[in-house]
């Protein structure tokens, strides 16, 4: 995530020219340029800069009120006066506060980025980026690290932030939520960008808990709400199983799934059959037509296609065919896109069995150049 | 070359479009006798595939399932099973015989006759049932 820089001056041409100037010569900052010393306050309320550089003089608030606010938000936030009327006294005034630097205008943009890299090092520390599997990660990382700051979470449009002192939580917010509930709801969050910002302190106290309570409670709300979402059956698994990509296999070229595409052909290819989708390997399963226990089928299509693909050298696609008195059973298999059509018909096994492999390989492995061919020999 | 190795060689021989052609004993997962132009049946790993797929319960338990015989959970090996495989390239097809201890498959082109392959396959077994211990 680039560093941002906040810059606010009422001269605009100068924050205009600023801002063209550093996105040469620093394109990996992300600057911000402002007019108005209240709506800057607004924007480092929101979410604090990496640097804030502001001019003295300005109409409603001064720079070094601004100053002050922005530390009260940010205690660690690095600062660059610019100012056309420098004093020994203010020279004085800002010297004696950390992490701020002092320029006079005019000022050349290679003195100024000068000062932006030097204010920027001292809060630098190590800087990367890391994926983490769980937010609690993230949490206990800090917590154990006796942080204070605040820990910004974004997912999409929605805002959390996470406030520590000393290593421990002192505020929390997640959208309209605040306090523990915003934590809990944090936690539930599969993925998201985050960024510390350190010494900044919460603007409120509303968590009371200690960061170990808070994710113990709040795992255990995440387990429950995972079971609770847990598919109960067989059916259940196959419809919330895995969403398939734009050009896999098991999608015909509008994107509808495959199965459900075939449902009305099956009906009318084989009247009576018993259709059975399955996801091998989950034991997920769906009966599409006739009677049938889709935990039974689930399990029993999965390690059969397994068989099927290591019998046949790993073949992606492919279709199993058995036939006997009068019920016929196909199996078709896509491994790319983990799905197994099964079509048991025991009215006239072979008729419509080999009516709709015909049908489906024609269809579903069409894209095989080895198939485009003419249709094989004859029927049995 | 073993009597099981002839028979196999014939169904190759006779068939426009087959590549290979072995005996496999479900019993003992091994590899009786086979004809084959590609190399694809004289891997150790070929008998076993067979007899995980064939011979298994998974296929019993499909069956059984599509047979709507759910509970029964008596071996479906006893039937005279015929199978074809379908990959984008080539075709398998299988005929399990002896009450379900041996299977003959054959590898073939796609455009192989599928009537054809199922004819020399059944004049096959009837050889085989006294060839296979």
């Amino acid at each position: 995530m680039s560093r941002r820089v906040l810059m606010v001056d009422d001269e605009e041409a100068l924050v205009w020219a600023t801002a063209r100037q550093m996105a040469k010569a620093r394109p990996d900052l992300a600057f911000e340029g402002l007019t108005s010393p209240g709506e800057a306050l607004d924007r480092i309320r929101q979410s604090p800069p990496d640097l804030l550089i502001t001019d003295v003089r300005m109409p409603g608030m001064s720079g070094l009120e601004l100053l002050l606010e922005a530390r009260t938000l940010a205690p660690r936030l690095p600062v660059i006066v610019i100012t056309a009327y420098g004093t020994a006294e203010l020279r004085a005034q800002i010297r004696s506060r950390a992490s701020v630097e002092y320029l006079e205008k005019p000022f050349s943009f290679p003195s100024l980025f000068a000062a932006v890299d030097r204010a920027l090092e001292t809060t630098m520390g190590f800087a990367g980026s890391v994926v983490l599997p769980m937010l609690p990660d993230l949490i206990q990382m800090y917590a154990l690290s006796r942080v204070t700051g605040a820990l910004r979470i974004t997912r999409g449009a929605t805002l959390g932030g996470i406030w520590f002192d000393g290593g421990q939580i002192s505020h929390a917010t997640c959208g309209d939520l605040k306090g523990a509930q915003a934590v809990y709801q944090l936690l539930r969050w599969e993925g998201g960008n985050f960024r510390l910002e350190p010494g900044a302190t919460a603007p409120e106290r509303s968590v009371s808990e200690s960061w170990q309570e808070l994710l113990i409670e709040g795992c255990r709300l995440l387990d429950e709400s995972r079971q609770g979402q847990e598919p109960e059956t067989a059916a259940d698994a196959f419809e919330a199983g895995p969403v398939s990509e734009p050009g896999s296999p098991d999608l015909d070229p509008e994107g509808i799934p495959v199965w459900l595409r075939l449902r009305p052909l099956i009906t009318e290819f084989a009247p009576r059959a018993l259709v059975v989708a399955a996801r091998p390997g989950t034991g997920a399963s769906r009966i599409l037509m006739g009677d049938g226990d889709p935990a039974l089928w689930g399990r029993a299509l999965g390690g059969l296609v397994d068989r099927a693909i290591a019998f046949t050298g790993e073949a992606p696609h492919g279709v199993f065919e058995c036939t006997w008195a009068n019920v016929g059973i196909a199996v078709f298999w896509s491994a790319p896109a983990r799905i197994a059509l099964a079509v048991v018909d025991s009215a006239d096994g072979h008729i419509g069995v080999s009516r709709f492999r015909s049908f489906v390989t024609r269809w579903w492995l069409a894209s095989e150049q080895e198939l485009s061919g003419p249709a094989t020999g004859g029927e049995r | 070359m073993s009597e099981i190795g002839s028979v196999c060689r014939e169904v190759v021989s006779r068939l426009d479009g087959a590549i290979a052609c072995g005996v496999v004993d479900l019993v003992t997962g091994s590899l009786l006798g086979a004809h084959d132009r590609d190399g694809v049946m004289k891997d150790g790993l070929f008998a076993t595939a067979t007899t995980d797929l064939l011979g298994g319960a998974n296929l019993a338990r499909v069956l059984e399932l599509g047979r709507g015989d759910a509970t029964s959970a008596g071996p479906a090996q006893t039937l005279a099973l015929e199978i074809r495989i379908a990959t984008g390239t080539r075709d398998r097809y299988a005929k399990i015989f002896k009450q379900g201890e041996a299977v003959i498959v054959l590898e073939a082109e796609r455009r192989v006759n599928v009537g054809m392959v199922w004819a020399q396959l059944k004049a096959s077994v009837s050889r085989l049932e006294s060839l296979v211990p």
